[in-house]
């Protein structure tokens, strides 16, 4: 073995269907050394690890294990060549102990093909203590802390000679001192030559782990190099660094009626005291990265979760919506994130679908005006261009922007005053995307307050009123639509000290 | 001409469209189509064995009457499978509506017949409790509720058939003609079916109703579309369960006398139905003219197999055969 990468990546395009992921991406791991990917949600980090897990094959480009081109690179071989990715959903069977998880599948046989239980227990005691770390072996890991089942994890990805070790976001759910306890696991691996890709959020820990930074944006590498080059600023700078078209925006005058007033909204550790206001005809963004807590935020006002703290008033009234349907009757409504598993009754049709709350509004003593709920959601699938333009269609079948406009009808006719949208344009193609945002911004002049929940930063940029940034289950930082950039939404974010201060001024 | 007045014209001449368009066909009506393409096939081969008596009307009247009772479980079977479920409880329902509109006649009819539904209606509210507020699977709950009415049944009579009620009086002689009367040539037992399949219909186009097909097809997004999903199903529980006991009205009027072991057959028969029906049996998608299908096609392949002598004991393999054989073949078209 040379000093040379164990494991670099050549040219690697990927492109799922129409959408570019990758592009022409290069990237080196060498034996001894922290890599830490960073970059926006969607910029290709998932994909890129799932490439040198093998998981998904690139397009193009080449994958060369030390010092010699992969042609044919599957997980079983990425495995066997000590290759192992600990993916944030650990792949560990619940029921099963430490000792039957890590060798599951390898278990160490003894006579007669039996498994040979004293020795798989000898074997995990010392690889668990070659790592420093203790576990309780006997207990079936869904027992054992979340840390302490991504030791396990860890520790059976140690069972073969291990070269190359991925990490994804391992500390998105971690304390302090867990955090430190697998900071130290990962030098220890450092220190006996493992080369190991680490992905975070979190920037103070990219600093206080890494060795080397590559930074992806929008699938290609904007960055790389030695973590000595980068400081808080720069890094997101390359993170975020890109032209943005805005939109039309418009600065609703802080005198309009608050439609929606949220003070010091709990629950648990993922929403810990959210306060802000969305006006009549206001659109407001909500940025943030995956798990800051937006998502969580919306269903507590939707009813869909209930608060632990906190109170909500909606046209000056204090509200405490117990499920959806109760929001409904107030005069919310939601868009929410997942549109095939929460959005859409899939096996129903266009028309059903965006009728729902139609049929509900309309019937009295549950008789419904079938007539009209038909002409009138035949108008709403034209007015929103819903292709094919038939109410009968299967909505499973239709693109994702088009599932997405069905979902956004039913909220047209409902006669509600506040809107939240969930990430309304994910896996929505560009025309379609312009099309929701003219809807959008036409129920806002309707006098509608709009909660725009987003991970796509050129979105919320580009489409809101006023920008919310939360950050570990709280509201970090609010910015005017004009005076927000790329930068200082993304210092927010990241929890970057001194950002709302700047972000402020 | 206002741009109000062309609307409403383009929106009818879509609606036009759809109407004939093959291709605009949903889900249920293909299903139809399929379902009618398979009644049509079994009573064309069932005619040829029979050398046509299968066809002759007075052989088609047989059939409808003797599986009336069928024709409405399967409507009570229809909702549940729509809503993501399966009710055991059909066919104890049944027998014990039997038992106790036959056990109060002494009263009249007018406190007979409510009671019998009152006490089927109580099932379905208790299988609907358990389903949708305790969250208990609804095969395990109507596992017991089934045996629990079946059970309740026997202690009212202690075990054996009740042909009157407390102080001696038995069902009154008019009304045990109801099942020897045509109006039509249809006996009055499947114009009753029929009347509550209309009822069923009229059900499912109320909102509470229309809502079935979207909280069996997805809770979560019928939830979070506001729609009252606790409500819906527990509607559907009542309404089912209600439905089942009008099924042991008329199997008290065909025999003449209340049976605490009546319907031991009805709940897998209606399941059986139901999926040759091609309701899917994961909720959501069905309609309800194919649970009546679906019997008619069970009911001629039981007349087929009496009319050509099959051993009665072997039947219920060709049944058997033609359920898996549907359902395959429904399971082959949706992937």
């Amino acid at each position: 073995m040379t000093d040379g990468p164990v494991l670099s990546l050549e040219g690697i395009d990927k492109a799922f269907g129409r959408a570019q992921v990758l592009k022409q991406v290069s990237c080196a791991f060498r034996p001894g050394e922290v890599h830490c990917l960073m970059g926006e949600n969607g910029a290709g980090k998932s994909t890129l690890i799932r490439i040198i897990s093998g998981a998904h094959r690139a397009d193009s480009g080449r994958i060369v294990f030390d010092g010699v081109s992969q042609e044919r690179y599957t997980p079983a071989w990425a495995r066997t060549h000590g290759i192992a990715t600990i993916y944030q959903e650990l792949d560990l069977v619940p029921n099963l102990n430490a000792a039957e998880n890590i060798f599951l599948g390898r278990e160490p046989l003894g006579l007669l093909g039996r498994i040979d239980h004293a020795k798989r227990r000898q074997r995990t005691l010392e690889i668990l203590a070659s790592m420093q770390v203790s576990v309780d072996i006997r207990r079936p890991v869904h027992e054992l802390g979340i840390a302490q089942q991504q030791m396990v994890a860890i520790a059976k990805a140690l069972t073969v000679d291990c070269r190359l070790l991925i990490l994804d976001e391992p500390t998105a759910v971690f304390t302090q001192t867990e955090t430190e306890a697998l900071f130290a696991l990962v030098r220890r691996m450092r220190a006996r030559g493992i080369a190991i890709v680490f992905i975070s959020h979190h920037m103070d820990e990219i600093f206080a782990i890494g060795d080397r930074i590559t930074v992806l944006r929008d699938g290609v590498v904007a960055s790389t190099g030695p973590i000595g080059e980068y400081d808080h600023d720069k890094l997101v700078r390359h993170m975020v660094g890109r032209d943005i078209a805005v939109g039309q925006r418009r600065t609703v005058p802080a005198d309009a009626e608050a439609l929606l007033e949220v003070r010091d909204l709990c629950d648990g550790d993922l929403v810990r005291g959210v306060t802000f206001s969305v006006r009549r005809g206001e659109i407001v963004g909500m940025a943030g990265l995956i798990g800051s807590g937006r998502t969580e935020t919306a269903r507590l006002l939707f009813g869909a979760a209930r608060a632990s703290g906190g109170e909500i008033r909606l046209r000056g009234k204090l509200i405490a919506p117990k499920t959806p349907f109760e929001a409904v009757q107030l005069g919310i409504g939601m868009v929410p994130e997942d549109r095939k598993l929460d959005g859409l009754v899939l096996r129903r049709t266009v028309g059903e679908n965006a009728a729902y709350t139609l049929v509900r509004k309309l019937s009295r003593f549950g008789v419904v005006p079938w007539r009209r709920v038909r002409r009138e959601i035949a108008g709403t699938v034209t007015e929103l261009s819903v292709r094919p333009n038939r109410t009968t269609a299967l909505v499973a079948r239709l693109s994702g922007g088009n599932q997405q406009k069905v979902v956004l009808g039913r909220w047209l006719a409902a006669g509600v005053d506040l809107l939240i949208l969930d990430e309304p344009t994910r896996g929505v193609d560009i025309g379609a995307r312009s099309e929701i945002y003219a809807v959008i911004r036409g129920l806002a002049d309707a006098g509608l307050g709009i909660l725009l929940i987003s991970s796509d930063l050129p979105e919320v940029l580009s489409q809101s009123d006023r920008i919310l940034v939360m950050t570990k289950g709280r509201v970090a930082g609010e910015i005017p639509g004009d005076a927000a950039t790329e930068e200082n939404v993304m210092a927010l974010a990241f929890g970057q000290p001194g950002a709302a201060q700047r972000a402020a001024a | 001409m206002s741009q109000a007045d062309v609307e409403p014209q383009a929106v009818r001449a879509a609606e036009r469209n759809e109407k004939t368009s093959i291709r605009n066909l949903t889900v249920e009506q293909v299903s139809n189509l399929r379902l009618l393409a398979l009644f049509v096939a079994v009573a064309a081969i069932g005619a040829l064995l029979s050398h046509g008596v299968l066809l002759r009307p007075e052989n088609l009247s047989n059939i409808l009457q003797q599986n009336a009772v069928l024709f409405v479980v399967v409507l009570a079977q229809f909702l549940i499978v729509v809503s993501g479920g399966f009710d055991l409880s059909v066919g104890a329902v049944t027998a014990l509506a039997s038992v106790i509109f036959v056990g109060c006649i002494d009263y009249g009819l007018a406190v007979s017949i409510p009671a019998a539904l009152l006490a089927g209606l109580a099932v379905g509210v208790v299988n609907g409790v358990l389903v949708t507020f305790v969250r208990l699977p609804s095969f395990v709950v109507t596992l017991g509720t089934m045996q629990i009415g079946y059970s309740v049944a026997k202690m009212w009579t202690g075990g054996g058939t009740i042909q009157t009620g407390f102080r001696g009086a038995t069902l009154p002689q008019p009304l045990l003609r109801f099942y020897s009367v045509d109006w039509l040539h249809v006996p009055l037992p499947v114009w009753l079916a029929i009347g509550i399949l209309a009822l069923t219909a009229l059900y499912l186009r109320s909102s509470i109703g229309h809502f079935l097909f979207a909280v069996g097809g997805n809770a979560r997004a019928a939830r979070l579309a506001g729609i009252p999903v606790s409500r819906v199903r527990l509607t559907a529980y009542a309404v089912a369960s209600l439905i089942a006991s009008v099924g042991g009205l008329l199997f008290a009027l065909r025999v003449g006398y209340g049976d605490p072991q009546a319907g031991t057959w009805l709940a897998l028969d209606s399941i059986a139905a139901v999926s040759i029906g091609g309701v899917s049996l994961t909720g959501g998608e069905g309609s309800i003219l194919s649970g009546f299908l679906g019997v008619l096609i069970i009911a001629m392949l039981d007349n087929i197999m009496n009319l050509l002598g099959v051993s009665v004991n072997a039947q219920p393999i060709v049944k058997g055969v033609i359920v898996i054989a549907t359902v395959y073949i429904y399971s082959r078209r949706r992937s």
